[in-house]
């Protein structure tokens, strides 16, 4: 790894960094301030009137305990979708946009191998969800502590903060072996928002039940299982170390895929 | 053993567009001219000695190394000026500078401040707002920076205005001094003219010759305007064994090749009023290659 350029990087990355950070503490705010053993009554009639629409959303798990509730709210669109938006986009700036607008050429007239670049830009976007996640999840759990002391437990939230950040390396894996392979910008946030957007509605889809449930097999969301982690079921908490194994094949077939490139510059 | 070695270079864009079977070879110490028209290949040979492409046949190879599988320690020792000015446009030219020599792993700043000075670059402004020619000057300051002993430059006075032109002919001058081996396109011959050892000319992707400047003043061409007293003069030494360009009444446009004598032995028998040579530079013979006729 080239420490200027993950500095540089880890800089440039900073602002979008911070707003969806914001967005997602604010967001995990809402839902902690939301919990109300009365609210959550009125909550779970809401997902009795309109149960389809509320697993759709991914919102309809028992939300008995406070922590279910909070999992439920938090880990079931939002915390999902935003770090998603934020790969797609941070993928695309790491890679295919230094080599479209050619600053790439810089970047590879050094004693720097094309490994070593590669390596150094996927660690920035590792590092930057990594960091997201853990702030997040720290707020939320600062939050819970400092409102309703004691409710939350702890090491269940953190494990499937964990599982969730497994997930997000996974897409992360992904958006990054098309920035890796694309030459230009647009193209790149095409490919990558088109791919995020048809795994997140396949499981709208699958969540829907009925004749659609067996697309559940077909995106990585299926391999996380809140309710099973939350009851510490072993199955539920190893699933997600598939998407780990999915994370590093994506990760190296990126990294494979930009060093045979033949640049257009 | 050569430092650059270029043996049977092959990329096919199709439609006649890439470089074809270039073989070439640039020596220790040695300038080296790129040149040629527009899409004729230059920048194509250059992003595979930069390891920026792979060959579909043939070999590039600098100091023994191949230039795709060991990009990376060749440019331990080269520096680059691309074509396409790409700099970090959110960047001022000295944080560019030292992020690049930081980039590099370069242990202090080099010859940036000799460089800046001597190219009158202000170093302080953003890069999004400097002119091109500064742009320019920045990027010849990131290739020469590190003091590497080989260097690629890619049209690099481009954008240069006349004072900065010879700023960097005599940058050039003292790097040849030193024995840097330097392969460089360029459009402008003057430069060329001043700095180059030997050059290759490029047309359509191959390679049109390779030949130092004093083989190519040898086939050098030069033109005269004779001027007859008539018409029937004109008209009688153009059925003379000269090479005759163009007839326009009394006057007569003649090439010799290196050899005037057989031209004036000839000349002697005619009623000559004039005989004025037309300027042919080394510009001309470019132009002859470059737009030659195909063979």
């Amino acid at each position: 790894m080239n420490f200027t350029l993950f500095r540089y990087s880890c800089r440039k990355t900073f602002p979008l960094w911070l707003i969806f950070t914001v967005l997602m503490s604010l967001y995990a705010f809402a839902v902690v301030r939301m919990y109300d053993p009365d609210a959550g009554a009125a909550l779970l009639s809401l997902t009795e009137s309109l149960p389809q629409t509320m697993t759709i959303l991914g919102m309809a798990n028992d939300t008995n305990t406070f922590t279910a509730f909070i999992v439920n709210y938090l880990y079931g669109m939002l915390m999902l979708a935003l770090p998603m938006v934020f790969t797609v986009i941070v993928s695309v700036q790491l890679m295919a946009h230094h080599v479209s607008n050619g600053t790439m050429s810089y970047l590879l007239a050094s004693p720097n191998s094309r490994k070593r670049i590669a390596a150094t830009q996927r660690n920035v976007l590792i590092v930057t969800l990594l960091l997201m996640l853990a702030a997040c999840c720290g707020v939320t759990i600062v939050l819970c502590e400092y409102f309703y002391p004691g409710q939350l437990d702890i090491l269940p939230f953190l494990i499937l903060t964990a599982c969730v950040f497994a997930l997000q390396l996974a897409f992360a894996g992904m958006c990054y072996f098309f920035s890796c392979r694309s030459n230009g910008t647009v193209g790149a946030l095409v490919i990558n928002a088109g791919a995020c957007l048809l795994f997140y509605t396949i499981r709208l889809l699958a969540n829907l039940g009925g004749s659609l449930s067996y697309l559940r097999f077909v995106t990585p969301y299926t391999l996380i299982n809140p309710a099973g982690i939350l009851q510490s079921d072993l199955q539920s908490c190893l699933l997600p170390l598939i998407l780990l194994v999915i994370a590093v094949i994506l990760f190296s077939l990126a990294n494979r895929s930009f060093q045979k490139k033949t640049m257009p510059f | 053993m050569s430092i650059i070695d270029v043996n049977g270079l092959t990329c096919d864009y199709g439609r006649g567009r890439g470089v074809f079977d270039l073989h070439f070879q640039v020596e220790s110490g040695e300038v080296f001219g790129f040149l040629g028209p527009n899409a004729s290949g230059k920048t194509t040979t250059i992003r595979h000695l930069m390891g920026f492409a792979k060959p579909a046949s043939g070999s590039c190879q600098i100091e023994g190394r191949d230039c795709f599988q060991s990009a990376a320690v060749i440019q331990e020792t080269l520096g680059y000026l691309p074509g396409d000015i790409c700099l970090f446009p959110d960047m001022t030219g000295r944080a560019f500078l030292s992020f690049m020599s930081r980039f590099r792993g370069m242990k202090h700043a080099g010859r940036t401040k000799e460089l800046t000075e001597r190219f009158e670059l202000d170093i302080r402004q953003p890069i999004r707002r400097m002119s091109k020619g500064d742009r320019q000057k920045l990027a010849l300051v990131c290739a020469f920076m590190h003091d590497p002993s080989i260097l690629i430059l890619d049209e690099p006075t481009a954008s240069l205005d006349l004072l900065m032109q010879h700023a960097f002919i005599d940058l050039i001058l003292e790097e040849k001094k030193k024995g840097k081996t330097i392969l460089m396109s360029s459009h402008r011959f003057s430069e060329v003219e001043k700095t180059c050892d030997r050059i290759a000319i490029l047309k359509k992707g191959r390679l049109k010759t390779v030949s130092s400047l004093e083989e190519l003043r040898q086939t050098e061409r030069r033109v005269y305007v004779i001027t007859l007293d008539n018409e029937e003069a004109a008209q009688a030494l153009c059925r003379e064994n000269i090479s005759v360009l163009e007839v326009d009444g009394r006057i007569v446009k003649v090439a010799v090749y290196r050899d005037l004598r057989s031209l004036l032995a000839i000349l002697v028998n005619y009623p000559v009023s004039t005989l004025d040579n037309v300027g042919q530079s080394l510009e001309e013979i470019f132009m002859h290659y470059y737009g030659g006729e195909e063979e």
